[in-house]
């Protein structure tokens, strides 16, 4: 067998020669590879669409639990956010930006020919991503398509792009066995630095004095059981460095007729936060048979159970953000003064809350000991997930094929929360518990047709025609109870006192379909295609929609004027392609949300029926046309290739609740399809084997996406939409306007620190400076226009203070406008190193948790207080006011303001892998065929001005109806994990 | 090839035909809620509605005369506040200051919550006065009916009597010229201007 990089294997046949000679070809390889297009694959070479492939083996052993992550930075178009360090967390998954307002905006992902759940389905503390099922081992391939062309075949689910998933299946020949192998050791990094003991007190002691108000409250120092002063590192509490362990067998082989593929795999990851693990066991089973020369049936199997545990909130779901008890937050708010046990060994507590009586003048904290959250509560949410299909296809002659496959995936989740009276949530209750189990389960049954044949030896003809239906029912119930019987009990099915029904939901959809495609391509030079495909679907009022998608492509290099100036000899391919169409979004509509419907209550005793819900017998399907012009080259025998494309998505008919006059009476907000929104943008990637030699091989590749995203209107009589973190009211940072991106971060300017008196300066709408103090002594204001507080600040409108509703702008774009990622792979004898960098440019991130952090109330604060506050008159250029006991507004807690917006520029070190390949002959002798031991480290670094944990962050998450405009919020979140692996993987 | 033709087909009826027999799935009927269509059906349900003019636990959103925002706490408390005999000296909304000083603003909390459940209890008795006249007397019976409708008209006109008092323009400005109240007389379940 003679093999290189770049070029075609060949295998000889010895026989009696003693000498051989080969000429390998060149490989155009990559136009020969097959990417998956939706009921079919077709050869890269004859796509006109705009789909990108990745393989599976790249993300193999990455110390991920989904395959999601794993695509950051590999294709171009694509934007992946990790949104914080716990565990099996969906992440932000963007195609072309964003491209809804209400709905998901997260792409359909089909798993061999299956479209399955995605989103968070758990409703406990800790995640439940539907896509951890897939062990991302046993995945051959993710395709992602970008472009109408690509994705019309899945016509009214398309409109953020289609991610084709694979799996392995076996190939004819001997049978394989594989074992993959890794331990990972994670830990968390940047964290702010804070105040120690001794700090605290002396700064602390400084803001009470500033406030004469505040003369009662004294910070004393304590000291340990064993006499030394308590100085309580928070972080060690409640991060810790978590060890985790994946182990994989994979076996595959075949015959002419019939191949398979088994896996199983175990993997255990430990985040770092205590107690926040990952538990999955999976198996695998594929198997194709061809019968006879007409007839194939095959399958799939796949079952997996996760456990997603962790003990209590981080702080850093959706909708976790302001939680009391949130183990995020706790770290960064306690005092280092407080210790988590008392000297006689039990909890340090005050009811509920956080003991602290060295703390005198304040009753109770309110905020929890974590280490009573940490040993006692729970919080898991188990999931048996299972996928499985079949399917028989007839070829009566050679250029028909006749398919029909019938698909099952049924998600089966269990949830278990359990808080403890010692502390916390469950204090005041004694004990509260609650458990929920939900079954999720989708049917498909595909039927195609599909005739390929060659006119004329030049025009290839082919034409699919299809059926579909989709089938999907929800149901989920569940108990919760309250006040424990006996202190010793925690499970739900123990005795409690109280009993209330909880989790309540049912739910149904279908979706009836019938699609065709035509691809024709003249002597493989031209290329035109066309998809349309008609949806009926159940949650809509307007239920019939037909979405289509039409490409063109000419292959340059296959013209005689080409050949003629000799550019083939530097262009191995080159076509320029494009494609317009139409598609459609649904993702996460309610399944009753068209119907206007009466809900039941109770009053004293009796059941009551009232008005709840108000829809629109009209809704219809959110609409994207899609554009794409573009070009694909190779040169130089493929040594370089590369792709780029300009797109415009137009998105109309967004789904908008839009809030009636209160006078209405309406118990809901009406959905109208009333918003439109553009995302336009760039795509270049290169691929490049920059050095290929025997003794080293360097492959470098590169992609950089451009993207502009706009609202251009929103609804009659709705000017902004107002997303709240965590869809609550504690905070409202987001706001969306036309004409400018979603979600921009709206906060209230300020004008740094008055030199002369300490005071906050903000800047009113009107452009004026607005001094503020928190204590204003007896004749003078909280807000004044001069620096000495005496002259009281009105605003037009009459009222006396800086709001955000009068004063705040908007500020800041959240969604990136440029990202990528540039990997390196280098081969050295039988060393390879691999390099991948992935970078997110032009956006900011409103690092919330910084304003806690110089927050003047009792919480802890950043180290930075101590040389960035102000001290004295004189002092300039200082970052925070005059600490005075109490004042939550200057640093921005009670008002967001743009100290704490931040640009989240990064560039990151994602992946870095060095691994060696032990030589055949060592290995032979023992029947391994391969054997390549690696050492790998994921986030090792990052460059960035962020000067939170991480700006590759989102507290409000990818998967409630809330987040595609509310991102860009760094509110209490815990930063993402550095990660350091090492593995083997060997080949029998 | 005759054999082939035989699976083909085969293969194609089964599919095809097992495929589009289920039509009625693409318009589910709620199974946890009562649809708008059948909300006035039956006697069980015209009696369910009327109960729930009076209140309805379980959820927010909902209105009702004895709604913690209305009659259940939030009106008579802001009543009370009104008088001579308190002093609010926090300036805390939550409690009211704005009530107290008589100078509420539209998105104040006392604002959002009074007015706002007081129009959903309004709007849910217009719905029922609309649903009886449209079929609900006569799934009752006339006697019944009479007695339903006259309880719907009393606490609408028990609520906007209340909303007068604190949202209309006293008598010694303009001697009751000035608009006071939107007077909404039908049922709202859909789409509505913006007036």
């Amino acid at each position: 067998m003679f093999s290189f990089i770049g070029y075609t294997p060949q295998e000889v046949a010895v026989n009696r020669q003693s000498t051989i000679n080969v000429s390998l070809k060149g490989d155009s390889q990559q136009l020969n590879e097959v990417v998956v297009i939706g009921y079919g694959t077709q050869t890269k070479r004859d796509a006109t669409g705009s789909i990108s492939s990745v393989k599976g083996s790249t993300i193999a052993n990455m110390p991920i639990q989904s395959f999601e992550s794993g695509l950051a930075g590999r294709t171009a178009g694509v934007q992946i956010t990790v949104p914080n360090g716990v565990l099996n967390n969906p992440p932000v998954f963007r195609i072309r930006g964003t491209n809804s307002i209400s709905l998901s905006s997260q792409p359909l992902i089909v798993v061999d020919g299956v479209p399955t759940f995605t989103g968070d389905y758990s409703s406990t503390n800790a995640p439940a991503n539907p896509l951890a099922s897939i062990n991302p081992n046993d995945i051959e391939s993710m395709d992602v398509a970008k472009d109408a062309a690509a994705t019309a075949i899945y016509g009214s689910r398309a409109a953020n792009g289609v991610v084709f998933i694979t799996t392995k299946r076996g190939k004819s020949g001997a049978v394989k066995v594989n074992y993959d192998g890794w331990v990972g050791f994670s830990d968390a990094y940047r964290l702010p630095s804070l105040l120690n003991a001794q700090e605290y007190i002396n700064f602390k002691t400084q803001a009470v004095a500033n406030n004469p108000t505040a003369s009662a409250i004294k910070y004393n120092q304590i000291n340990d059981a064993n006499g030394n002063p308590v100085d309580t590192k928070w972080y060690d509490q409640v991060y810790r460095q978590g060890v985790s362990h994946s182990h994989n067998v994979n076996i595959s082989g075949g015959s002419e007729k019939t191949n398979y593929y088994f896996s199983v795999g175990y993997s255990k990851q430990e985040g770092i936060l205590k107690k926040n693990d990952f538990e999955r066991i999976n198996t695998l089973f594929n198997m194709d048979s061809k019968l006879s020369k007409l007839f194939t049936v095959g399958g799939k199997i796949s079952y997996s159970n996760e456990k997603n545990l962790s003990a209590t909130s981080s702080g850093s779901l959706y909708g976790e953000a302001f939680n009391t008890g949130g183990l995020g937050r706790l770290a960064i708010v306690l005092p280092p003064i407080l210790s988590p046990y008392n000297n006689d060994g039990t909890y340090n507590t005050n009811g509920a809350a956080m003991g602290s009586s060295n703390i005198s003048g304040i009753s109770s904290l309110s905020y929890y000991n974590p280490v009573v959250l940490l040993d006692n509560n729970r919080s898991n949410s188990e999931s048996n997930h299972i996928q499985s299909n079949i399917y028989a296809q007839l070829k009566p002659v050679d250029w028909i094929t006749l398919r029909s496959t019938y698909g099952i995936d049924y998600l089966l989740i269990s949830n278990d929360l359990f808080w403890s009276p010692k502390g916390g949530d469950g204090f005041s209750y004694g004990g509260y518990g609650t458990a929920v189990s939900g079954t999720y389960k989708t049917w498909v049954w595909t039927n195609t047709a599909q005739f390929d044949k060659t006119f004329a030896a030049s025009h290839n003809v082919s034409l699919l025609a299809g059926q579909e239906q989709q089938r999907r029912t929800s149901n989920s119930f569940g108990i919760n109870r309250q006040t424990l019987s006996d202190d010793a009990y925690n499970q739900i099915q123990a005795g409690w006192v109280t009993n209330n029904p909880s989790g309540m939901s049912f739910g149904e959809n279908y979706l009836l379909s019938a699609f065709g495609r035509l691809t024709y391509n003249y002597k493989e030079k031209y290329f035109l295609s066309g998809n349309v495909r008609q949806d009926e679907y159940s949650a809509l009022g307007e239920k019939k929609g037909v979405f289509w998608g039409a490409s063109a492509g000419w292959e340059i290099t296959q013209e005689g004027f080409w050949k003629a100036a000799h550019l083939d000899n530097v262009f191995s391919n080159f076509k320029i392609r494009g494609s317009y169409g139409k598609v459609g979004n649904i993702g996460g509509i309610g399944d009753y949300t068209p119907y206007s419907t009466y809900a039941s209550g109770l009053y004293g005793g009796a059941s009551t029926l009232y008005f709840s819900n108000v829809g629109n017998p009209n809704l219809k399907w959110e609409t994207s046309t899609k554009t794409d012009v573009g070009f694909n080259f190779g040169l130089f025998n493929d040594r370089i290739t590369g792709e780029f494309a300009l797109y415009k998505n137009d998105v109309n008919n967004l789904i908008l609740y839009v809030a009636q006059a209160p006078s209405t009476g309406l118990p809901t907000n009406p959905p109208q399809n009333v918003g439109t929104m553009y995302n336009k943008g760039l795509e270049f990637s290169v691929n490049a084997r920059v050095i290929n030699t025997k003794a080293f091989q360097w492959n470098s590749n590169f992609n950089i996406t451009f993207n502009k995203n706009e609202v251009t209107s929103l609804a009659p009589g709705l000017n902004v939409i107002q997303t709240g973190i965590g869809g609550g009211t504690s905070e409202t940072v987001n706001q969306t306007a036309p004409g400018y991106s979603l979600g921009q971060l709206w906060v209230v300017r300020t004008n740094g620190v008055d030199p002369a008196t300490g005071k906050r300066i903000f800047v009113n709408s009107q452009g004026q400076n607005v001094y503020y103090q928190y204590y204003a002594p007896t004749g003078q204001y909280q807000y004044s226009t001069t620096p000495d507080g005496a002259t009281k600040y009105a605003n037009a409108a009459g009222g006396t203070a800086i709001t955000q509703a009068t004063d705040g702008v908007m500020y800041a774009n959240v969604l990136p406008k440029q990202y990528g990622g540039w990997d390196n792979t280098f081969k050295f004898k039988n060393f390879d190193l691999s390099v991948l960098l992935t970078y997110q440019l032009g956006f900011s991130v409103y690092y919330g948790s910084n304003a806690g952090l110089h927050d003047q109330r009792w919480w802890n604060n950043a180290k930075d207080v101590l040389t960035d506050a102000w001290q004295k008159e004189g002092d300039t250029g200082k970052k925070y006011a005059r600490p005075v006991y109490g004042d939550n507004v200057s640093n921005g807690s009670a008002i967001p303001l743009d100290i704490n917006v931040f640009k989240g520029d990064f560039v990151r070190l994602r992946t870095v892998s060095l691994g060696y390949t032990l030589p055949a002959a060592l290995t032979s002798k023992a029947k391994i065929s391969n054997l390549r031991v690696y050492v790998s480290g994921q986030n090792l670094g990052i460059l960035t001005k962020y000067p939170g944990p991480d700006p590759e962050v989102s507290s409000n998450g990818a998967s409630s109806n809330n987040s595609t405009s509310s991102q860009g919020v760094d509110r209490n979140t815990i930063g993402n994990a550095r990660t350091i692996t090492v593995g083997l993987r060997a080949g029998f | 090839m005759k054999k082939k033709i035989i699976y083909s087909a085969a293969l194609c009826v089964l599919s095809w035909g097992f495929s589009a027999c289920n039509r009625d799935l693409l318009t589910p009927i709620p199974q946890t809620s009562v649809s708008d269509a059948s909300a006035f059906s039956t006697v069980n349900r015209v009696q369910t509605q009327l109960l729930s003019l009076y209140g309805s636990s379980n959820s927010t959103n909902i209105g009702g005369l004895k709604d913690g925002n209305l009659y259940g706490g939030r009106y008579v408390i802001y009543g009370d506040i009104r008088g001579e005999d308190f002093i609010n000296e926090t300036g805390n909304l939550i409690t009211g200051s704005d009530v107290w000083a008589e100078n509420p603003t539209n998105s104040a909390t006392a604002v959002t919550t009074l007015w706002n459940y007081a129009y959903l209890t309004i709007n849910k008795c217009n719905i029922f006065l609309d649903g009886m006249a449209a079929g609900g007397t006569k799934v009752v019976g006339a006697d019944l009916g009479k007695q339903y409708i006259a309880e719907a008209k009393l606490i609408r006109g028990l609520v906007y009597y209340s909303l007068l008092q604190f949202y209309a323009r006293p008598y010694a400005d303009g001697s009751g010229s000035k608009p006071g109240l939107p007077l909404r007389l039908t049922g709202i379940k859909g789409l509505a201007s913006r007036t």
